[in-house]
């Protein structure tokens, strides 16, 4: 694997899959709208070549204000379908609002689907604030920052989610800052013995 | 044999071993990916991904929304 890694900056030049081009499709919208949003969770492995499926790409954005998500809503949906509802103000009011999230999809394939919701609790607002800039294939995406998606992948627990997290580590363990790590690692109440079992002795 | 015998120690043994087999795999997976041009790897890689979102879809053909989002959640 060829990658480029600089504080703050990762860049892979790589073959994109349909989840990479639906991915790139729908944050060219928020970036015509100057949204700040963070991509997080499974696609964060995915992206760097773990081999597993996902349905969803987990999306954290800003806050906004219903003008401001009614016009995003006007330009995704000219794409997209939204899932759950055919209505902004029912999307806003009654899912964001309610720090619930939204599903966007492509119009006649109802996956991948994008899992959007407005970032408000502490750590969707860490991540919103520390965040990747990653260059996939000239196609510029914010990503969570790797020290703090192993360890939310520790305290979500799943095996899926301990596997997520050994594989970015073991693949990107000579950038990762080790005491940011274990510092997030720590204030998650992460147990010592499963850190050493999935990443080794930090 | 006719009837399902549950024996713990034997299932547990067998998650066990699934468990340390699982991340052997990515420990190897991750030592090929390092040392793979990104372009092999990663037309592979999109292949798996992208049959995985056909059979979703193929999956999700004549369903409503409210079923796929139940199947989601």
């Amino acid at each position: 694997m060829n990658i480029e890694y600089s504080e703050g900056k990762i860049v892979l030049n790589r073959e994109l899959s349909g989840l990479d081009k639906f991915v790139i499709d729908f944050v060219k919208i928020l970036d015509k709208h100057d949204i700040r949003y963070v991509l997080v969770s499974g696609y964060v492995s995915i992206v760097f070549g773990r081999s597993r499926y996902t349905e969803d790409v987990d999306m954290i954005i800003q806050k906004l204000t219903y003008d401001e998500f009614e016009d995003l809503w006007d330009d995704i949906t000219k794409e997209f379908e939204c899932m759950n509802t055919d209505s902004p103000k029912d999307a806003y009011n009654n899912f964001l609002n309610e720090y619930a999230a939204i599903r966007f999809h492509r119009s006649g394939s109802a996956f991948p689907n994008m899992e959007f919701k407005i970032g408000t609790v502490n750590d969707d607002l860490y991540s919103l604030s520390n965040f990747i800039e990653l260059i996939l294939s000239g196609n510029r995406l914010f990503i969570s920052q790797i020290e703090f998606q192993i360890s939310y992948k520790f305290y979500l627990g799943s095996q899926k989610d301990l596997e997520d997290a050994k594989f970015l580590y073991k693949l990107l363990e000579k950038h990762i800052d080790k005491k940011l790590l274990l510092n997030h690692l720590n204030k998650l109440n992460i147990d010592s013995k499963l850190i050493e079992e999935y990443l080794g002795y930090l | 044999m006719n009837e399902f015998i549950v024996d713990f120690k034997e299932l547990d043994e067998k998650k066990r071993r699934n468990k340390i087999e699982r991340l052997q795999f990515i420990d190897w997976y991750v030592e090929w990916l390092k040392k793979t041009p990104n372009e092999i790897w990663s037309k592979q890689h999109a292949e798996f991904i992208n049959s995985g979102i056909l059979i979703n879809n193929e999956w999700a053909k004549g369903k409503t929304k409210k079923e796929i989002l139940d199947s989601l959640n």
